[in-house]
């Protein structure tokens, strides 16, 4: 069954089109890898996906619903974790996830068990009651993942979910997602520039150029498409993004890349 | 759930977190009361020497 599906759908901001007739569909169980340069147009297509930002043109139905006829009914189908901090320092991990809770209009009387079985599962109970800002980059993240799961999405979508952690770190948020997926059958729509991470985790990938997918299919697919032995995701990257070191990414863009690798780390 | 009693009950939920937030560290109000005093000091001077504006004698 498709959970996601896009049409033609394209972002135009002035003169720069930062996505272009973007048209893919996901499965519902998948983990989609969206990767990219900087500046490839993987965050703004979340946006769009997430109703955030609304599309010049094209169309996209995220569980049967359309982005823009029906953004409230489509809003309570996924969870979104951005790449920016969406934890608040000043309250605990538990004060957090209530203030979600509320937010998703889960009932009160499951309300502590939610959050209970939450916490657990994304191994930070132990440190519930602490406050946030005195957590490690990876616990934040496994709490904004928890954040984001609270109302049992169909759809999680994760903006560089594992960006400025160490590789501890970024394996632990792995192992989470996984039993979160185990656990609720969820389908994950990831962004990320790690090449291994998106071989290990995704079942399919689309890689994302200038505004347009440049390739898609799963991993050993794209490798294929290569025509070279012993390839790796990372020729692959290469192949279809070769001179991104030369375009990729504004400053402002990197700016906001290390701003949330320094809030993380 | 009808809107207006969802949309209440969300404003008290950011509320909530607000108070929660001032339980945890009170020198907050503190200095979230001293900007609006600032603006009331700089801006209250410069708006009693200024009189572009005409407020009919107000």
């Amino acid at each position: 069954m498709i959970i996601l599906q896009t049409e033609e759908l394209t972002r135009r901001f002035r003169n720069i089109l930062a996505v272009n007739r973007l048209t893919l569909s996901v499965e519902q169980g998948e983990v989609f890898g969206l990767l990219g340069p900087n500046g490839a147009g993987k965050s703004t297509a979340i946006k769009m996906l997430t109703t955030l930002l609304p599309p010049t043109s094209g169309t996209a139905r995220v569980g049967g619903f359309d982005i823009h006829q029906d953004a409230a009914a489509v809003r309570r189908i996924f969870g979104y974790v951005p790449q920016a901090l969406s934890a608040d320092g000043s309250l605990t991990g538990r004060e957090n996830l209530r203030v979600f809770a509320r937010l998703y209009d889960i009932p009160r009387k499951e309300i502590e068990s939610r959050l209970s079985a939450a916490l657990e599962l994304m191994g930070i109970a132990d440190t519930a009651d602490r406050l946030v800002a005195t957590y490690s980059g990876g616990m934040i993240r496994r709490l904004e993942i928890a954040q984001a799961t609270l109302h049992h999405p169909k759809l999680l979508f994760l903006d560089e979910p594992t960006i400025g952690l160490d590789p501890v770190a970024r394996d632990a948020v792995w192992e989470h997602l996984a039993v979160l997926r185990k656990q609720f059958g969820i389908t994950i729509f990831l962004t990320t520039h790690y090449m291994e991470e998106a071989e290990a985790n995704c079942t399919r990938i689309a890689i994302m150029y200038k505004g347009v997918v440049a390739a898609i299919g799963t991993p050993s697919e794209l490798i294929a498409s290569v025509g070279k032995p012993d390839a790796t995701l990372n020729d692959v990257f290469a192949y279809y993004a070769g001179d991104s070191l030369a375009t990729g990414g504004t400053y402002k863009e990197t700016a906001a890349t290390r701003r949330a690798m320094r809030r993380l780390s | 759930m009808k809107p207006l009693i969802r949309y209440i009950d969300k404003t008290l939920a950011v509320a909530e977190m607000e108070a929660r937030k001032l339980r945890h560290d009170p020198t907050e109000l503190l200095t979230r009361a001293v900007q609006p005093a600032l603006w009331l000091l700089v801006f209250g001077e410069v708006f009693t020497q200024v009189h572009a504006i005409p407020t009919g004698g107000m």
